[in-house]
């Protein structure tokens, strides 16, 4: 009779265990917020809003051809100007801080599963400082999602914050209505840009740093670059467009202080020489200009941007005879006017500024 | 590899569950044993595996020592194996856990400037060291007979209890791996085994885990404390300690029991305590098993007169301090501990629920410095309590559980009503402490896994399978990247 009563709670218990695991899985795998089974669910629009999350999943999933890569700078652009400027489809690969070996990373999975037409890379020159060889997948990332183990899945399908917390977002935001899906990652609504904004996230160093041997950097430097140029050369059918974003006076005055100046500029100057010569690399630099640079209001911090900075860089992108793309002739022009700029900066506008605010 | 991991739960248990029991019903006894020492290795080399040659290496010698003071002719020859014995597990715990805090020390003291050295900590050694001191002194009373080789390394490694105890003594297991009756399948065993697994596992995930992020963010914020939020910090870490070890230590039993091989409790209701004495017959029990039967007996206990007494019970806490980790607030908090000991009888006049509530807020108060960073950080918390300030920090901190539950309800909230979605959260939190003086109050594991079959409830089975799943769900979230740091 005990025994019974055992066989049949055991049973019990097992069968009730099993058949609610079975049920969150299924409701997961159906509604899938990471993407990581498949696309969107017909007629639901994509909610994309946790990069480590949901990337690798839109970049293996999605239906796409083209891939607008990029750090924190990247997310604020609208997947739709790119899909209205250039008529493409295009899903978005951010990783923020990210390095040129954590983006090759997204493009490679992009080439390895999609024919691409064209690849709008964010090019930050600090993201050519990482060590080449290793990207950002470590213990820190939620490595399940990446790699194609699907034991590991149950970290995905018994997830209690995807059950929570992911699937209902993905209902209200489609219920709602207006949900921008080009939108992807966009954080600027929720931040003030103006320079008073700007300047609360900036401490000046007392002292200047002199600066950085080339020796200690030259070699990083390079192998990023080889990342980059091995995958222009690499996808001869892919239309490369490097945007170089335009950072505020107070992230130039903050390289000159900490010694790194002199490493940004010479990144400029190798960025050119080593991507130029490829006809599908086109290099967009928006790094010297002035209006934007000087005027703090346009930033947060001394190196985000408004949105209306990413459509201004979509739209010029497209642009066939846009005055910021880089060509062989005019490469060593913008890379003194550059310099001129950050010397002004340094020696006259940063200390203005500074002495202004201090008064 | 912890109890509360996908791969224990869905491959290690159901693996090791399996083998065992196939090899017993097949007459391989000793391949069944084999086959039990293998999976706890792999269990414990899962995260770690330097960590298994050097227990191994501590296993091997220690068993060394035990063979040579249970043969050992002569009373001299005996103590002389005994103590280089005991020097060894305790120079093997010295080394590996105290070289830095002693070279810290050394330090300060002399103002010297010594590197710390890179030394590997093999996880669990405060415990093997202590049931390998424990084993050698009983074989040194001559309490056992030595048993081979692999019967003490199973002893030792048997994964229910080799991370975080309980502390066992031989007699209590080695007798049961040759016991007939445990290495065959017994549903009524089983079926409690799980009962007391998914109940410590959901005290673990569900209750600790939720009140750990809470409290994580009380401690990252000290200055900010003020008299509430200290005061919640105090209790709250508690029973996040007191859920987070017994519903570890519920899951070991649960799993001794799966198996056959069972183990004993670790705590017996430590809340309902009315002196901190009696905090500590039902707290970690089998640690003041051990510190009782091996230090504070041979020190003379309290046989030799009032001072002796003291001294010895001071010793004893100072020591378990010192055992609990390597830092100078755990040897105030084993103080403390001291302290409440001797001063037990202090309230015996006063009624029991009163000497119940002293006593539970002179161990939170006490554990304050288990968890804080340092001695300083422990007395700004108390000040904090006593400061009879408020400046609504309790709000943050209610903020900081984040209960995924009941997400869709705050996301409701802040959007239709924000200015309530603090009190909202403030509700989460007492309910929270409500659930857990309810499970504080409710039967022990012990006995409602006993009262299985004899009080039959309707739909025990089906709840039991809802805690159980919610837990498996509670194991992974996900995580906010912080998204400015580039």
């Amino acid at each position: 009779m005990k025994e019974q009563f055992f066989h049949r709670f055991l049973k019990r218990f097992l069968l009730a265990a099993a058949a609610l695991l079975l049920a969150v899985a299924v409701l997961v795998i159906l509604f899938d917020p990471f993407y990581h089974f498949h696309g969107p669910l017909f007629g639901l629009k994509a909610v994309v809003t946790k990069s480590e999350y949901q990337c690798i999943g839109t970049i293996r999933n999605f239906s796409y051809d083209s891939v607008l890569c990029g750090s924190s700078t990247a997310e604020n652009y609208n997947n739709r100007w790119f899909n209205e400027l250039f008529g493409a489809k295009t899903v978005k690969a951010i990783k923020s801080s990210g390095n040129a070996a954590d983006l090759c990373y997204y493009l490679q999975e992009a080439f390895d599963g999609h024919e691409v037409k064209n690849v709008f890379y964010s090019l930050d020159l600090f993201s050519l400082e990482g060590d080449p060889q290793k990207n950002f997948l470590d213990d820190t990332m939620p490595l399940y999602l990446y790699d194609k183990n699907p034991f590991n899945d149950v970290k995905y399908l018994w997830n209690k914050d995807v059950l929570f917390e992911e699937i209902p977002y993905l209902l209200a935001m489609n219920l709602a209505g207006d949900y921008d899906e080009g939108a992807s990652y966009n954080w600027w609504e929720y931040k003030t840009f103006s320079a008073k904004e700007a300047l609360s996230h900036y401490e000046r160093a007392e002292t200047i740093q002199p600066e950085i041997p080339k020796e200690q950097y030259e070699a990083r430097l390079e192998g990023n670059l080889d990342l980059l140029e091995e995958m222009v050369a690499a996808h001869p059918e892919t239309e490369f467009s490097f945007l170089l974003p335009p950072y505020s006076l107070l992230w130039w005055d903050n390289a000159y202080r900490n010694g790194q100046a002199g490493e940004y500029l010479y990144a400029r100057r190798r960025i050119f020489e080593r991507l130029l010569p490829y006809a599908n690399a086109r290099i967009f630099d928006f790094q010297a200009k002035e209006e934007v640079v000087l005027d703090l209001d346009n930033y947060m911090d001394p190196i985000h941007f408004s949105q209306e900075i990413n459509h201004w860089m979509a739209v010029e992108a497209a642009s066939s005879d846009s005055a910021f793309l880089v060509k062989k002739e005019n490469a060593e022009g913008k890379i003194t006017k550059m310099e001129e700029l950050f010397f002004r900066i340094v020696s006259e506008e940063a200390d203005r500024l500074f002495e202004s605010k201090d008064s | 590899m912890l109890f509360h991991s996908h791969i224990f739960i869905f491959l290690f248990l159901p693996l090791t569950l399996a083998g065992w029991y196939l090899l017993n019903r097949y007459q391989h006894k000793k391949l069944a044993q084999g086959y039990l020492i293998g999976m706890s290795l792999w269990f414990y080399g899962y995260f770690d595996f330097s960590c298994l040659w050097i227990f191994l290496a501590e296993c091997l010698i220690g068993y060394f020592f035990c063979i040579q003071v249970c043969r050992a002719k002569s009373d001299l020859l005996k103590k002389i194996l005994f103590f280089s014995g005991c020097l060894f597990h305790l120079g093997a715990l010295g080394y590996f856990k105290y070289t830095n805090f002693f070279l810290e020390n050394v330090n300060a003291l002399f103002g010297a400037d010594y590197p710390f050295l890179s030394i590997v900590l093999p996880v669990g050694i405060s415990f093997y060291t202590f049931q390998q001191l424990a084993y050698l002194s009983d074989c040194f009373r001559g309490e056992y007979e030595a048993c081979s080789f692999w019967e003490y390394l199973l002893f030792l490694a048997y994964f229910p209890q080799i991370l975080q105890g309980p502390i066992l003594l031989g007699k209590e297991l080695i007798p049961q791996f040759s016991q007939e009756r445990n290495t065959r399948f017994e549903i009524e065993r089983f079926t409690k085994g799980v009962f007391h697994f998914v109940i410590g596992l959901s005290k673990k995930v569900l209750l600790a885990d939720t009140l750990a992020r809470a409290v994580d963010f009380g401690y990252e914020n000290i200055p900010l404390l003020d008299s509430p939020s200290a005061l919640f910090l105090a209790v709250g870490y508690m029973l996040e300690l007191y859920f987070d070890f017994s519903g570890y230590c519920d899951m070991a039993v649960g799993i001794g029991k799966m198996i056959g091989i069972e183990i004993p409790e670790n705590f017996d209701a430590p809340f309902r305590s009315v002196s901190v004495r009696d905090f500590w017959r039902r707290w970690h029990i089998t640690l003041g098993r051990f510190f009782t039967k091996y230090v504070y007996i041979p020190l003379g206990g309290s046989r030799k007169g009032k001072v002796r007494t003291i001294r010895n019970t001071l010793i004893v806490f100072l020591l378990s301090g010192l055992w609990h980790g390597a830092s100078w607030n755990f040897v105030f908090w084993g103080f403390l501990h001291g302290i409440g000991v001797l001063a037990s009888g202090l309230t015996d006049s006063f009624n029991r629920r009163v000497r119940q509530v002293l006593t539970f807020f002179y161990v939170c108060f006490a554990f304050v410095f288990f968890r804080a960073a340092s001695i300083g950080e422990g007395f700004s918390v108390l000040k904090a309590v006593f400061s009879f300030r408020w400046n609504g920090f309790l709000f943050q901190i209610a903020e900081s559980l984040d209960i995924s539950e009941v997400y869709v309800f705050t996301k409701a909230l802040s959007m239709k009503a924000p200015v309530l979605l603090q009190w909202a959260q403030l509700c989460m939190l007492i309910l929270l402490l409500a659930v857990c003086a309810v499970v504080l109050l409710k039967k022990k594991t012990a006995v409602m896994a006993e009262e299985m079959g004899v009080h039959v409830k309707r739909g025990q089975a089906v709840l039991l399978a809802v805690l159980f799943v919610w837990s498996i769900l509670s194991m992974t979230g996900v995580s906010t990247f912080l998204y400015f740091t580039f």
